[in-house]
């Protein structure tokens, strides 16, 4: 009796999986919906597994037990310490409990501490290139390739302008302090709001691009895989 | 009211939703089709991408790196970074990113290291490197490590910025990452020359910026994202916080064009057609939404006219 092909029958799976997923496209049903918690159920378990085999496993319990010494090494105590950073964070389960979910308390509060901590350096370093960026000249010179003379950047100017002008724009949309009825300010607010409109059909063109992006996938999978491993399993 | 004749108008606001899922079905599948069935004419047929941008400042400073290594000779101690935070959601897109930047530097014979945040990710973080690894001879360890998943977020990359083989401790088979060749010489973001974050994740890219870097210097970075986020991305782009962006699967598809001006004929095979045939769907498909939506808006304006005219009438 030959071995059973698993690879074979986990796409064949896979592909009624598929078709049952989309099949909500027609209308709600029962394969849909019980598909939809058998995904759910298999990241979930996947997610498990993988962190414990790829990270609770040999970062954690094999250091902190010493199981991934060689022969002429000995255990360093110290490192009993990702033990103490293990209860720390097992602290968090008293939040089950009614009575002592105060302790959990003191696990997020810790959380929340160096969160905070490190909201301030993520801010200088992920925003400040850009906040730097928004200074831009509105008169900006390029150099002549021929002789090195400056010269007006004609195409420069006008997108630093353009930008400038944007950036005013919808930052007075966003300026809740006083009235937007005095002239100027309504104006300016009123564009900045269509600025955004434009901004938003940008994003939504980019969105029809990725969910059709997702379609692609799972056809290459039917097209490819699945037509192939219905052959080999029912054609011979 | 049965019987009664609708106008083309009301027939156009009408229009059942599961028909346009059936052309735009049907308009995704025919390239795919076509790539399966009869592969030459797909060669063809596909749409060739624009040299977008951002995909060529990326490949142009991967061969950047080529340089600078000849400079350094011996004493170049640096590898490339590729954290793969994608899982089979977004894989449609960011697969291809992820085969042609990994392909760039098995061609350049870059040293460089492969992780994923996400678990989802482990199993791409293996299949592309070991799979391009045979097609172009390149050697685990010593060309390349894969690190495997990693959980732990910004806290992990704030360690990683600090000292690189002490956060990661383990490659994904177990073994510790500081007795890979590969990593000889490696100890914090200062021997990072490129970070490379696929994701289609809110808030994964951020981290990088945000937390990986030394206090004398910061890798350069890059950025390969969804199409959803190409507007947010660009910002980045503008502003030079990043010095490459992999702008959705045209992205892909334009660095696989890229790379095939490079290409050596008699050593290393062709790029895959995968992101090009992808693209030529997608594009195809976001036609006919465009269309849908003249014809949408078309229904609705014709259909305020007869209502005017009706009305005119009456009156």
């Amino acid at each position: 009796m030959s071995a059973i092909n698993w690879d074979l029958w986990g796409v064949l799976a896979g592909g009624f999986c598929v078709l049952s997923i989309y099949s909500f496209l027609w209308k709600e049903n029962r394969f849909y919906r019980f598909f939809e918690h058998v995904y759910i159920g298999v990241a979930t378990g996947y997610g498990v597994v993988e962190t414990i085999s790829n990270f609770v496993w040999p970062d954690w319990l094999k250091p902190s037990l010493g199981l991934d010494l060689q022969p002429w090494e000995s255990y360093q105590w110290w490192k009993a310490y990702l033990f103490v950073a293990a209860a720390i964070g097992l602290l968090m389960y008293f939040m089950l409990s009614r009575k002592h979910n105060w302790i959990a308390r003191i696990v997020i509060g810790l959380g929340l501490g160096i969160a905070g901590g490190m909201a301030f350096q993520g801010f200088f370093g992920g925003f400040f290139p850009t906040l730097v960026d928004s200074f831009r000249p509105v008169v900006a010179h390029s150099f002549d390739p021929a002789t090195g003379a400056p010269r007006l950047n004609w195409w420069l100017m006008g997108g630093n302008v353009l930008f400038l002008a944007t950036m005013l724009c919808v930052m007075t949309y966003f300026f809740f302090s006083f009235e937007h009825s005095k002239p100027g300010i309504k104006q300016a607010s009123a564009m900045g709001r269509w600025l955004m409109m434009v901004t938003f059909g940008a994003f939504f063109g980019s969105t029809v691009m990725a969910r059709m992006a997702l379609l692609i996938d799972r056809l290459q999978f039917m097209i490819h895989d699945w037509y192939r491993a219905i052959g080999s399993a029912f054609g011979g | 009211m049965a019987g009664e004749r609708r106008s083309f108008s009301e027939w156009l606001l009408a229009i059942d939703r599961r028909l346009v899922y059936l052309l735009v079905l049907v308009a995704l599948a025919v390239p795919l089709l076509a790539a399966e069935f009869a592969p030459y004419t797909a060669r063809k047929l596909t749409l060739p991408p624009a040299p977008l941008r951002g995909a060529r400042q990326l490949f142009d400073r991967v061969e950047r790196i080529v340089n600078e290594r000849q400079e350094a000779g011996a004493a170049y101690d640096k590898i490339v970074l590729i954290s793969a935070d994608f899982g089979p959601q977004t894989r449609a897109e960011l697969y291809p990113m992820l085969e042609c930047t990994v392909r760039h530097l098995m061609m350049r014979r870059i040293k460089f290291a492969i992780m994923t945040n996400v678990p989802d990710g482990a199993g791409y973080c293996k299949e592309v490197p070991e799979k391009l690894a045979r097609e172009l001879g390149c050697e685990y360890g010593k060309d390349w490590v894969n690190f495997g998943y990693k959980p732990g977020g910004s806290f992990l990359v704030r360690q990683m910025a600090a000292k690189l083989p002490e956060a990661i401790k383990t490659d994904y088979k177990g073994e510790k990452v500081e007795s890979l060749p590969c990593m000889t010489g490696i100890k914090d973001a200062g021997n990072v020359s490129l970070l490379v974050e696929i994701t289609g994740l809110v808030g994964m890219f951020g981290r990088w910026p945000a937390f990986f870097s030394t206090p004398t210097s910061r890798p350069d970075m890059a950025h390969g994202c969804t199409s959803v986020s190409i507007p947010d991305a660009y910002s980045d782009l503008e502003s030079g916080l990043i010095c490459g962006l992999f702008e959705g699967i045209a992205g892909a598809a334009a660095y696989n064009d890229f790379l095939e001006g490079i290409r050596d004929p008699e050593k290393d095979p062709p790029a895959s057609l995968a992101a090009r045939v992808h693209m030529t769907g997608q594009t195809v498909a976001h036609v006919l939404v465009i269309i849908f939506v003249a014809l949408g808006n078309a229904g609705v304006l014709l259909s305020w006219w007869a209502s005017r005219r009706r009305a005119a009438g009456n009156g």
